[in-house]
């Protein structure tokens, strides 16, 4: 009886796989009979292992600072900035303001006044023989924040500062030299704000 | 894989495809789904490095498993059974002009039956009756003794028997 379904059984047909199917397993085979040759990237365990030595390096580095930090072999500026022939030190009773640092005097002219520019405008229009040098910007600022400080007021609201060093670039016309020359200032400044929720 | 397992590989799907294929589905269900089991499982097989001594039980192991972890990953409220056979009625093969009225509703009635099956039972039909796998092949693909396997077989061709009394 068992032989008899056995054979019935085998007399059914199942379906085929599609040809979709066949050409999508040619194709990972025949990847797969590829030379191996080439270089290939690193297994997920080498790739494991590089992060973990280079996060254990960061650490290392990150610790041994610190320790120097601790040690008070770090050198630290301490609020001291250089400036165009100025250096002063911030105490912290002068920080809980947001102000330009007293006793800086910046050597930056009004846009109105800057020498050279025209006063109206028949005199903006350029001559023929004067061509304008594009590319170049006539002032170029970048401001670094270098530190942050916690300041507690009188009535004890707390505010948060930063230290921050303003690098300006200013192109003036030298009229003995008939060229463009630049001059750099450095601007220490404390900003203080007033986090939400303090 | 290496470069020597990939020409074996590809004999064993050659011979094997459509059972294979019906392993998938028989576990899954879903046609669409039972393809996407087999390519996973040929994926990974090509990633590997080994076939194992038996490499078509090897092959058959990981379809099933591929196609056990597709089911995981579906809705099981969501399953849908296709028949695992060809055709309108169950699949029987018309081409066969010999056969009968007769002959060819019975053969309806027993892919009916067997597409009634639990997935289990259907899996030990295909590897046994249409990929001609030993049972003791069949025990290690589907993690069984090979006196389970048997005796499993016998109970389900006892089992379809005594549903097509009168028919078959």
């Amino acid at each position: 009886m068992n032989e008899e379904l056995e054979k019935r059984l085998s007399r059914l047909q199942m379906h085929a796989p599609s040809e979709e199917l066949d050409q999508r397993i040619a194709e990972l085979l025949r990847e797969a009979s590829q030379p191996t040759a080439v270089c290939r990237p690193g297994s997920t365990v080498q790739q494991n292992w590089k992060l973990l030595c280079a996060t254990a390096v960061g650490f290392l580095v990150i610790g041994f600072g610190l320790g120097l930090s601790a040690a008070g072999l770090w050198p630290e500026h301490g609020g001291k900035f250089q400036t165009v022939g100025v250096e002063q030190k911030l105490s912290d009773a002068e920080r809980f303001e947001n102000r330009q640092i007293s006793g800086l005097h910046l050597e930056v002219q009004e846009p109105s006044t800057v020498s050279g520019m025209p006063a109206n405008e028949r005199q903006a229009k350029a001559p023929d023989d004067f061509r304008e040098r594009t590319g170049e910007p006539l002032s170029q600022q970048k401001t670094t924040i270098l530190g942050e400080r916690w300041f507690e007021g009188p009535n004890g609201r707390l505010a948060r500062g930063y230290l921050t060093a303003t690098r300006q670039r200013i192109w003036k016309y030298d009229e003995q030299s008939k060229s463009l020359r630049a001059h750099e200032l450095t601007i220490p400044r404390l900003v203080v704000s007033s986090p939400p929720g303090i | 894989m290496t470069e020597q397992g990939t020409p074996i590989l590809a004999e064993v799907y050659r011979q094997h495809r459509r059972a294979l294929f019906g392993l998938a589905q028989s576990v899954i269900g879903c046609r669409h789904l039972a393809e996407d089991a087999v390519q996973e499982a040929f994926a990974r097989l090509c990633q590997s490095r080994a076939l194992g001594r038996d490499p078509v039980a090897y092959v058959f192991a990981s379809v099933r498993n591929a196609a056990i972890s597709q089911l995981r990953r579906r809705n099981t409220q969501d399953r849908t059974h296709q028949s695992l056979f060809n055709g309108h009625s169950g699949g029987v093969n018309t081409d066969d002009p010999s056969q009968s009225l007769a002959d060819r509703n019975g053969l309806d009635e027993l892919a009916a039956a067997v597409d009634r099956l639990d997935g289990d039972d259907k899996q030990v039909i295909v590897l046994k009756v249409y990929a001609n796998l030993t049972f003791d092949q069949i025990g290690k693909i589907l993690e069984l003794p090979l006196k389970t396997v048997a005796s499993r077989y016998r109970r389900i061709l006892q089992r379809l028997a005594i549903e097509l009394r009168g028919r078959v």
